[in-house]
């Protein structure tokens, strides 16, 4: 029956049962906006730790992984493990995040320069929020193709993905999600081990596996490091632009500030983001693995599926499958509410004021669904997971080069700000759509440009008052206590 | 829920002149960047993740060799 044994279908709908439950429970907690979008700020270390890993995982990282080693190898592990080089930073910056005691991006470039940069990132945020919502479905969407055999196809795969996740984000808001990947969070690590034993043991072992992979191939499969395609300077330049980027990302400031102190930040981001470092290892052998298992394979994308296709047994690929559900209900719930927050008070309350808490609350459930509308468009015009992956590593430091440079310079003003987002911008268009770089070279052609312009920009034009960075700076300066609450927060 | 203005009200005002001072040294001194020393906390963290960064690519790397 679609594919899959009747018994995986009962485990499907018991998982399903149980995260139902959580979403209602969750539900009848929300009373304002800040339980909404933000947890009410609650959120301690553990909570925040499930949140940050589950929202920074998702089935197209395991897909785009897993696709990747299977086509050059375990150095396809960088298309994740980029990631790992940029978490210790984490720790650096989630308490630089807390401090500036906004919920979310919109509010810092409004509360750093003017309304019409935090328009500009509304605008940006929630392109990138449709571009990582369609990715992480189409990703899912291919699993499940792969895992059925093709019983459920692509289409008939989103449309339950987009349906479970929408009516779940809507009814239970940012709790419910939180509680969610604590589920999925757990079960993500479970399915991200289980496969590689069945795989090594179906391939013949360990020392079959290396025979097997490096028969024929110009160089070593097992390497790290690829002499072409995924080198140093690759390792290097992903790593330098995912720091400009992850700030900017639209879920990490609310991940971020959702939690009660800066300590809570630190170790819930932090560790958090390490355990998905432990899968994307599981991830790149199984890629690796499948090299051996399915030599012809028709689309790498259906790498993931396939593999625990012919490897799970009945009753665990069932629960594979809910456990995907499940993780995109979660993550897709994070994103969606990001974007939604980030339009009620960055848009509409700028132009309708003093309305409602009810009404505001209305007006963003309304916009989730336009940002969910957005993310089916590019899951079906996306020509695959990995370009949507390294579309989602590019898009965000495009705005993230004014953000840092707010962070850390005071002649950074809104006419720099918009320079170098233009300049950027401009550079990686033309070079996505007329060069064909290398992606480092494109990284550092569109980075140098968004820097330099700023920096020329910047030194220009007139400076911000100084009563406006002072209070800016003073703000980042100032520890979080405990007692502060949500009223007291630079937000609109 | 208003827009535009910044809202800070006297209590976090308060907490913000007491706390924002002399603990912050620039790393270099120049009074356009904003760029500070970190604090011991964030040292100590900051080496201990980077210790667990190596830990994870060195168990890869040792992964990756068995059966060779």
């Amino acid at each position: 029956m679609l594919g899959i044994h009747f018994l995986d279908i009962v485990v499907i709908i018991v998982y399903f049962g149980v995260i139902s439950l959580i979403g209602w429970w969750s539900a009848r907690k929300i009373k304002d906006t800040g339980d909404f979008f933000m947890g009410g700020r609650k959120f301690g270390s553990f909570l925040t730790a499930m949140l940050s890993f589950g929202t920074g995982t998702h089935a197209d990282q395991a897909v785009g992984v897993v696709s990747m080693s299977s086509r050059v190898g375990l150095s396809g592990i960088w298309y994740e493990w980029m990631w790992l080089l940029v978490n210790p930073f984490y720790w650096v910056m989630a308490p630089i995040l807390r401090r500036l005691r906004v919920v979310n991006g919109s509010d810092y470039f409004r509360f750093r320069y003017d309304q019409s940069l935090a328009s500009l990132y509304a605008f940006v945020a929630i392109i990138i929020l449709m571009l990582n919502i369609g990715t992480m479905v189409l990703g899912s969407g291919r699993i499940i193709e792969g895992l059925t055999g093709g019983g459920i196809n692509f289409t008939t795969s989103v449309v339950i993905i987009t349906v479970l996740f929408v009516f779940y984000g809507l009814a239970g808001g940012m709790v419910a999600a939180a509680l969610n990947d604590v589920v999925q969070g757990l079960l993500t690590i479970v399915f991200s081990f289980v496969m590689l034993p069945y795989a090594i043991s179906k391939v013949g072992g360990f020392t079959a596996l290396h025979e097997k992979v490096n028969s024929g191939a110009s160089y070593d499969f097992f390497n790290l490091v690829a002499p072409e395609g995924i080198t140093f300077f690759w390792i290097f330049m992903i790593v330098v632009n995912g720091m400009i980027n992850w700030a900017v990302q639209p879920h990490t400031i609310p991940s971020s500030t959702a939690n009660r102190t800066e300590m809570d930040a630190r170790i819930g981001v932090t560790y958090g983001n390490f355990i998905k470092r432990f899968c994307t290892v599981a991830w790149a052998f199984t890629g690796v693995a499948a090299i051996a298992l399915i030599p012809n394979l028709d689309n790498p994308d259906h790498a993931f599926g396939e593999m625990a296709r012919i490897l799970l047994p009945v009753g665990l690929v069932g629960l594979l499958i809910a456990s995907l559900l499940a993780t995109i209900q979660s993550t897709g719930v994070v994103l969606m509410i990001s974007g939604s927050s980030i339009f009620v008070r960055n848009f509409y309350a700028v132009y309708f004021k003093k309305r409602s808490e009810e009404h505001y609350l209305y007006v963003g459930r309304i916009i989730s669904f336009v940002i969910v509308a957005g993310s089916l468009a590019f899951a079906v015009l996306l020509p695959g997971v990995i370009k949507a992956l390294e579309l989602f590593m590019q898009i965000p430091a495009l705005i993230g080069i004014p953000f840092w440079m707010g962070i850390m310079w005071r002649r950074a003003n809104p006419a720099s700000a918009w320079a170098s987002f233009l300049a950027a911008s401009g550079t990686f268009l033309f070079c996505e759509l007329t060069l064909d770089l290398y992606l480092p070279w494109q990284m550092v052609a569109y980075l140098t440009a968004g820097i330099g312009t700023g920096i020329i920009v910047g030194l220009l034009t007139p400076r911000q008052p100084k009563e406006q960075l002072d209070r800016f700076y003073n703000t980042l300066k100032t520890q979080v206590l405990v007692e502060e609450h949500l009223a007291s927060d630079n937000v609109a | 829920m208003d827009s535009g203005e910044l809202r800070v009200d006297a209590g976090t005002a308060d907490l913000r002149e007491a706390r924002a001072g002399s603990e912050w040294k620039k790393i270099i001194d120049h009074p356009d960047l904003e760029i500070y020393w970190p604090s011991k906390t964030t040292l100590v963290g900051f080496l201990v993740a980077w210790g667990i960064v190596a830990l994870i690519i060195t168990g890869t790397m040792i992964l990756a060799r068995i059966g060779a």
